[in-house]
């Protein structure tokens, strides 16, 4: 049995709007498997996006644990989340996700800059943009860009530094049907030769539809976990940062 | 690191082209006032120092202990030849020119006038700052206008006030009666030869200017004057000159004082206009602060989510605060830049022409003098370095701190908070 990159236990996350205490998870207990192409769905309000973002360490449990690859987020400051974040995790979110003021490939060489990446930086860009097949792109802005390329490129962007586990918060949101599926078969495509986990919170049924394992969530709660392929393909990825983290 | 940081900040700047103009043309405009002020300013105190240190006063004066105080005939310094040597040998002394001042009793035919005998050396007194660096250039038809070569042999000049209040021109004979060093009756015979054009007010309004031997005659002053005026090469090294040369043995028992120390009231003056700069500067960095703040945190607001995401994406906050300070320091600087070019372009052709303030209010130049220093209509601004770079610092300053409140924002700022927006 493969050790889970993210576990949840019991979690529970409250948040306060004015005198009112919603509850979006009410005691959560999940695990993200390496090689998960893991789909998250439910209704509104059901929590999913809230579970993405305690996985992704931009916010902290109000009660149970969390652990992302073996941290406990409970116990890591600000600055160690962001660390986190930086090292072993990539996002891809619903909409802006690219600095409009950067061409898709300077894009994808930030992330490796803040990684502290060096002079080959630049190199590993276009490196990743080319295997993305997304080398046209690499001296646009987003404004020069359709919505489906901006979305391709963050995925470069997510992916650039060989993360363990990427989280995509309703990707295909703003996507046409064709845009979505390519989006869906480059993620698929980096699961399957490069072991990484994916994660999506999604209402959409092409995401279902690629999916590996569907976790439904119903009222801050697990209702099912349907595993559709077995289990997942054996090798990780490349990177090292995550077990530093 | 800083490479990156640098580009997004300046493309940051031009996400919204109109508003970054408009705080560009705030602090630009603010940038120019100020040097278009300071540049007057420093005109105008350049032709007041001038002014003041000019033919009376000079930058430094050499006089017998008692000279300032009694203003008697008598209390002058000996063995002129050997001081004026001493002086004129030091490398920082431009001009030394000695002077024989006296009142006087003049007439010209039956009704006296007071007088003030001017002794001179006409070699000394000759070019900028001398006493007859005005004569035979500044107004009066040909011949009426006195210079170096009508004096001597008891022939006098006189000031073009004191002609135009006696009535006196060229040719008259002037009696002249005063006492002389040794407290006897002194008294001679001067033929006009000319009128001396001078914003010395002493001299313009009571001067009969003669050759230093003709006043040392007739005042029984051998080898004697009662002041020697002093101009040097370097003013900002004056105080220095000015110990050195007190101490040579030559001028032992002799003073030696800077205008400063001659006229202490006319330096405060001077440091008045440095206290007017610095008001015209906050007024600067209040506009400059307004366009920056407003500017910073317009664009820090508008940019919530995209700065979530990258907060998300692992990026420290304190380095998304930097980045906010330089787009701020970036905003500034720029606009420094443009005021400063477009001061450049309005100061450097008035430094050589001259702004006519009388013109501008559409009246005629003017020329005036009063208590020995002289006013124009016309300023010739001067855009110092000092204060290209002042405004610069100013602006620095006022940048980071108008940034302050936005990169606060920014560090505070909670990455699932900022992507909800």
């Amino acid at each position: 049995m493969t050790r889970p990159l993210v576990s949840a236990v019991r979690l529970r996350k409250d948040f306060q709007t004015g005198p009112i205490t919603v509850h979006a998870l009410r005691g959560l207990d999940l695990d993200v498997r390496e090689g998960d192409f893991l789909a998250i769905v439910g209704p509104s309000g059901s929590g999913k996006t809230t579970l993405l973002n305690l996985m992704g360490a931009l916010a902290v449990p109000t009660g149970g644990t969390v652990r992302v690859f073996g941290e406990d987020l409970a116990g890591l400051s600000r600055r160690q989340r962001a660390d986190l974040r930086l090292r072993a995790l990539g996002f891809v979110f619903q909409a802006y996700n690219l600095v409009p003021v950067l061409t898709a490939r300077e894009n994808v060489e930030f992330v490796l800059e803040l990684r502290g990446m060096g002079g080959e930086r630049r190199a590993r860009a276009e490196a990743v943009l080319a295997e993305l097949g997304l080398s046209e792109l690499a001296d646009r802005r987003p404004g020069a860009m359709s919505g489906g390329q901006q979305q391709r490129v963050a995925v470069a962007r997510a992916v650039a530094a060989r993360p363990r586990l990427v989280l995509a918060d309703e990707p295909t949101a703003n996507l046409d049907g064709e845009n979505a599926e390519a989006l869906l078969r480059m993620m698929r495509r980096l699961r399957d030769e490069q072991g990484m986990t994916f994660v999506f919170s999604t209402h959409d049924p092409r995401v279902v539809a690629h999916a590996s394992r569907v976790v439904t969530l119903v009222d801050g709660l697990v209702a099912a976990d349907e595993d559709r392929n077995g289990p997942p393909p054996e090798g990780g990825a490349e990177d090292g940062g995550a077990a530093r983290a | 690191m800083a490479g990156s940081t640098l580009r997004i900040a300046w493309r940051n700047l031009w996400r919204n082209r109109k508003r970054t103009a408009f705080a560009l043309a705030a602090i630009g405009v603010g940038q120019l006032a100020f040097l278009l002020v300071a540049a007057l300013m420093q005109g105008y105190s350049k032709q007041f120092l001038d002014s003041i240190t000019g033919p009376l006063l000079g930058h430094a004066q050499v006089h017998a202990p008692a000279w300032r105080d009694e203003r008697a005939v008598d209390q002058a310094l000996g063995d002129l030849p050997g001081k004026l040597a001493a002086l004129r040998a030091d490398e920082q002394v431009r001009r030394a020119a000695p002077r024989v001042l006296a009142p006087v009793l003049a007439a010209r035919d039956v009704e006296g006038f007071m007088a003030m005998v001017v002794g001179i050396d006409p070699a000394a007194e000759i070019g900028t700052g001398g006493l007859l660096a005005d004569a035979g250039s500044a107004g009066g038809p040909p011949g009426d206008t006195g210079g170096a070569a009508g004096l001597g042999g008891r022939r006098v000049l006189v000031g073009r006030g004191l002609a135009e209040k006696e009535g006196l021109a060229a040719g008259d004979t002037l009696a002249l009666v005063g006492q002389d060093a040794e407290g006897s009756i002194a008294n001679d015979l001067f033929v006009v030869t000319g009128i001396l054009p001078t914003l010395v007010e002493l001299v313009d309004r009571l001067g009969v200017v003669m050759l230093l031997a003709d006043a040392q005659e007739l005042l029984r002053l051998p080898d004697a004057a009662h002041e020697i005026v002093l101009h040097v090469a370097d003013t900002e090294r004056l105080d220095e000159t000015v110990s050195r040369l007190a101490a040579l043995p030559a001028l032992a028992g002799a003073e030696v004082l800077s205008w400063r120390q001659l006229q202490p009231h006319l330096e405060q003056m001077l440091s008045f206009l440095d206290a007017y700069l610095f008001i015209i500067l906050a007024v600067v960095l209040i506009a400059a602060a307004a366009g920056i703040a407003n500017t910073m945190l317009m664009s820090t607001f508008e940019r919530r989510r995209e700065l979530g995401m990258l907060l998300s994406l692992g990026c420290a906050p304190g380095r998304l605060s930097r980045l906010v300070a330089l787009e701020a320091v970036l905003l500034g600087q720029l606009g420094v830049l443009l005021g400063t070019a477009v001061a450049l372009a309005v100061i450097l052709p008035l430094a050589s022409a001259g702004l006519d303030y009388a013109a501008l209010g559409g009246g005629e130049s003017y020329s005036a003098s009063y208590q020995g220093i002289s006013f124009t209509s016309v300023v010739y601004p001067r855009l110092a370095w000092r204060d290209v770079l002042l405004g610069a610092a100013a602006v620095l300053g006022t940048s980071l701190l108008s940034a302050l409140w936005p990169m606060l924002h920014v560090t505070r700022l909670e990455p699932v908070a900022a992507l909800r927006t």
